[in-house]
Order: C-alpha cells, then structure tokens, then sequence
C-alpha cells in the first residue's frame, strides 16, 4: 500500500509545526533568561519554593488549598449541573442509562482512570530514571505554566483529533459523543479505555516527576473550568456575539480558547447545516490549535441536535467498558462484529424515537 | 473480546507511546539544551590552574 503523497506531506507540514509549537515556550524562556541574566539552575529558587511563596504572598489558607486540590471540581460539575437541570437544558434525553454513563464515567475516570494511570506513569519514571526526580525543579513557575499549557493541551489535542480521524480508534470516544444533550453532566463522559490513554495525562505526569507539579495543579485547573464552560448547557456566549459592541472580546475569546458555540459545533449530530461540525474544533483549553492546523469552524450559532445520528442507546456497561464488553445493540459500532465507523442515518429516525 | 479486539488495542497502544514520547523528546530536549548552552562555560584548563 503506497500512501497519499498529499498526505505525507500534510502529516510532515504538521509533524513540523507541532514540533515547533512544544518548543516555542522553553525558546522564550531561554530568551528571557538571556535577557535578563538569569541562571535558575545554578541560584533560583525551586519551583514549589516559588509556588509556596505565591500562596502565602496571596494569603490563601491551607484549607481553601485542600479544598481547591480535593472537591472544587466535583462542586463546580454539580453547582452548573443543578442550574441546567433546573432550566430544563438536558430535555427528555437524560435517561436512566445516560445518567449511569455520566455518571459512573464521572466517578471512575476522575477517581480511578486518571490516579492509576499517573500513578503507573510515576511508577516506570522512579524505574526507568531515579536520578531524574526533580531535575527540572528549576524552571520559574509562570514558565512552567507556559510550558505544560503547551504539552498537555497540544497532546491532548491530538490524542482527540486521531481519534476522529482514524476510523479504527472512533469507537475509544464515541462514549463521548454519544450524548444528545449538551451539559457540566456529561463533560467528562468517557469510555475507560479512552481516559486510561489520555496522552496528555502521561506526559504531565511525567514532568510532574521531574520537578513541575506545582505548575501542573494550575494547568489543570484551568483545563476543567475551560472543559465545563465548553459543554455547558448555558450558552453564556451569546450576548458576546449578539452585541456588536462585545464583538472584539468575542473575538479574541473565540480565537485562544474553546467557547460553548465552538465545542457545541464539534458535538453536533450533523455536520451537513453548516453549523455542527464534528470532523474539526478539537481544541480542549486552546483553539488556537484548531486554527494553526486548518481544523478551525467558528459560526458562532449553536446546533439544533447533538451526538451520533445512529446511537440507539447502547447499554452503559458497554459504553464505559468496550472493548471488553459489547452492546446488545443490533449493528451498533459496539456490538459484537459491528461495524468500525457507521454512516450518519437521517436525523428523523432519532428524533422519532424521542418522541414516543 | 476477540483477535480484532486485542489488535485495535494493540495498535492503540502504540499511537499512544507515539503521542507521549514525542512531546516530552521535545521539552526536555529543549530545556536541556537551554540549560547545557546558557550554564557559564567552566575554563578548560581549571585543574592544571589550580595544581600551580
């Protein structure tokens, strides 16, 4: 099989410009380090000691800190979920069996998936290179922010992205996308197998052992406001597109981080209206990755349908656990022998089965 | 589970040690060099300098 000359030499182009892209924060900072003749290696303070001091400069108690570490998170998920539930934003779609895919992929991932994978990811480090724990603890706070925005947001973009593009890795995050609705309830709907593999989680934990964990808490942080603003119910993002007056700041919003009406795009049923399209907008905490690699589509309106025009509901176990376990779904892409990629079906069919 | 199974997750796998093994090449390879091109350079004949 001979590939595409076309797209050898789009994946090179691309290869490129990602590689540039992670190397461009620590390129600024060894220019400001030669600028202002810096050495943190050699007489700087430590990143936590920098962090530490931030804290206490701020006066932020140790409470509110192990509030923020432990359940701000969880506070935020059920402080939205509670204003769209009460608005009525999930309509008649949130079932028994979306509420158990939302659910229990909310506690699992987030107190389970992600532990054990950077746990295990921490573990091969302190195997592989003992003598690395630390070593990076010298780059500035700020500037390991800059540097794990970049590495974690980037990996997670493409991670994302060939799971759209490859057929044979849609059905990890179909999970993901199988929801109707839009909401805080299902941001963080994943299959296991898809959140065991979250690129960007190995690497962060990865230069947590080398010394950027205090920086890696911000970014994170940051990671899931952004995340629970994007699949909101609330479409906070509309009276910045409807008033012209609000229109530089929508811009410059809409072009650096991902806004409801962009990620509502990427989780349209259809892509056939102009306004849903989830062939692009990959983006988790920047857009500007979508725009830099042409996958960018920004209407600023919001689709009428979400999720896969074929889902049937398929029975949450299966879900969460594919391939491991299958849904009873006849010709459903998690059945058995089903099909790797099913073609979108005429959006009718699944309305009428909401109507009954 | 069956072999077409097993081989997905295999070839998943392997596009995920690809996805992390690429963006920590070029961050720690980058903040390496900073620090290997930015660190005072130490004069070459420093131990002979200090037998004399």
């Amino acid at each position: 099989m001979k590939a595409d000359p076309d797209v050898l030499r789009k994946v090179r182009r691309d290869l490129s410009i990602t590689a540039v892209m992670y190397v461009l924060p620590v390129f600024a900072m060894a220019m400001w380090f030669l600028y202002s003749g810096q050495r943190p290696w050699i007489d700087g303070p430590t990143q936590m000691q920098s962090a530490l001091n931030l804290l206490s400069s701020l006066h932020i108690s140790g409470s509110v800190i192990s509030f923020l570490a432990n359940h701000w998170l969880t506070t935020l998920i059920i402080v939205v979920g509670i204003i769209e539930t009460i608005f009525g934003l999930y309509g008649n779609y949130w079932d028994h069996n979306e509420k158990a895919v939302d659910v229990l992929s909310y506690v699992l991932v987030q107190s389970v998936i992600i532990p054990v994978a950077s746990l295990l990811a921490l573990k091969l480090c302190i195997l592989a290179a003992p003598h690395l724990a630390g070593s990076l603890g010298w780059i500035p706070f700020w500037w390991g922010v800059a540097i794990l925005c970049v590495g974690d947001d980037l990996t997670q973009y493409w991670y994302h992205r060939l799971h759209h593009q490859l057929p044979w890795l849609w059905r990890f995050h179909r999970t993901h996308h199988s929801s109707s609705y839009m909401g805080a309830n299902m941001a963080y709907r994943q299959g296991m197998v898809y959140a065991f593999g979250f690129a960007n989680v190995w690497v962060v934990a990865v230069l947590t052992f080398l010394g950027l964990g205090p920086a890696a808490i911000v970014t994170s942080a940051a990671k899931a406001i952004v995340v629970i603003a994007s699949h909101t119910a609330i479409r906070w993002d509309l009276p910045l597109y409807r008033h012209r007056i609000l229109h530089p700041i929508a811009w410059l919003l809409e072009h650096t981080f991902i806004m409801p009406a962009v990620h509502h795009a990427h989780h349209a049923a259809t892509t056939d209206d102009g306004i849903g399209y989830y062939k692009g907008n990959f983006g988790n905490l920047f857009f500007f990755w979508d725009l830099t690699f042409g996958t960018a589509h920004i209407t600023r309106q919001y689709p009428a349908h979400y999720g896969v025009s074929h889902y049937e509901n398929d029975p949450w176990h299966s879900q969460l656990l594919w391939p491991f376990v299958k849904s009873n779904v006849p010709g459903s892409e998690l059945s058995q022998g089903g099909p790797v990629l099913r073609d979108d079906v005429p959006l009718e069919h699944r309305m009428a089965r909401y109507r009954r | 589970m069956d072999r077409d199974d097993v081989n997905v997750l295999l070839k998943k796998a392997g596009v995920n040690i690809l996805i992390i093994l690429f963006p920590l090449v070029m961050i720690v390879g980058s903040l390496w060099l900073t620090r290997h091109f930015l660190s005072p350079r130490q004069p070459a004949n420093i131990t002979e300098g200090a037998k004399r």
